[in-house]
């Protein structure tokens, strides 16, 4: 039997140490990793779950206390990565990126009602964007009398991190006119991009 | 909490009923048809109980001698 004592350490500590004793400890040896956080809870068991684990946990006040069997199963690499989540977020690593009124290219009144449609759509998908960004004429959707004001205020409740190109806001409105989302610039909105996994431009 | 959804026969016609409605201040958003009242994609209209008036609404999209069917889903 192995014991970890993986207490007062942070994701994804606990997991690598995790991963290690599994690689190190025999067929049927078992297997226990203490934990005192519940974002290392949660992480080191959807692991061993996810790679065949049969685990038991077993609580007393902060500490919990994860018990695995060993079933002979073989890890793969990548995955650990996955499970290195910091903040339990709901949020993809993905950004939508508003930069127009219109949604495609075609006549301006369809391009105008699926772009609305589109944005009000996005609180319904199983996966948020991190952040939605607006530049040049999408900014009049986070301002006074924006048809989409309430989704968008939702999905900032949410966690989704909304951006509006200051510049932008300057020619067409009054900074004032702003609803939702904070002001922001190129340097920000270039950061965002160059760090995310994909940018949907609808 | 309860929201009502108009569908119509065409693109044509929603956007029609959105420029009437609008102008007469009523609040609603443009939403992709809900897949259970339509499978076919197309773009409905959802007004909240609070805003939906059904004799103003009717009055409303009579002007434009709109047909549409008015459907109502529960929205948590």
């Amino acid at each position: 039997m192995k014991i970890i004592d993986a207490k007062g350490m942070l994701c994804p500590k606990p997991l690598i140490l995790t991963k290690k004793a599994l690689s190190e400890i025999k067929e049927d040896e078992g297997l226990q990793i203490a934990v005192d956080n519940e974002n290392s809870l949660k992480n080191v068991s959807r692991y061993l779950k996810d790679n065949g684990y049969e685990i038991h946990t077993d609580r007393s006040g902060t500490v919990t206390v994860i018990h695995v069997l060993k079933k002979g199963q073989v890890f793969s690499e990548e995955n650990s990565e996955n499970y290195s989540i910091t903040e339990s977020k709901k949020t993809g690593n993905y950004i939508i990126a508003v930069f127009k009124n219109t949604l495609g290219n075609g006549p301006e009144d369809l391009g105008e009602i699926l772009i609305k449609a589109f944005i009000n759509t996005i609180a319904e998908t199983e996966i948020q964007p991190a952040s939605i960004l607006f530049m040049n004429s999408g900014i009049h959707f986070t301002v006074t009398d924006s048809p989409v004001l309430d989704s968008l205020k939702k999905l900032e409740e949410k966690g989704v991190e909304i951006l509006v190109c200051g510049t932008c806001l300057d020619y067409f409105k009054n900074m004032n006119e702003l609803r939702v989302g904070k002001v922001s610039n190129m340097y920000e909105i270039m950061d965002k991009l160059s760090k995310t996994d994909k940018i949907i431009y609808p | 909490m309860n929201a009502f959804i108009l569908t119509f026969d065409s693109i044509h016609h929603v956007m029609k009923a959105e420029k009437l409605l609008l102008a007469e201040k009523i609040k609603l958003e443009v939403i992709p048809t809900p897949q259970d009242i339509s499978p076919n994609c197309g773009v409905s209209i959802r007004i909240h109980e609070e805003n939906f008036c059904d004799k103003k609404i009717t009055a409303i999209l009579q002007t434009g001698k709109l047909h549409y069917k008015i459907s109502e889903k529960k929205y948590t």
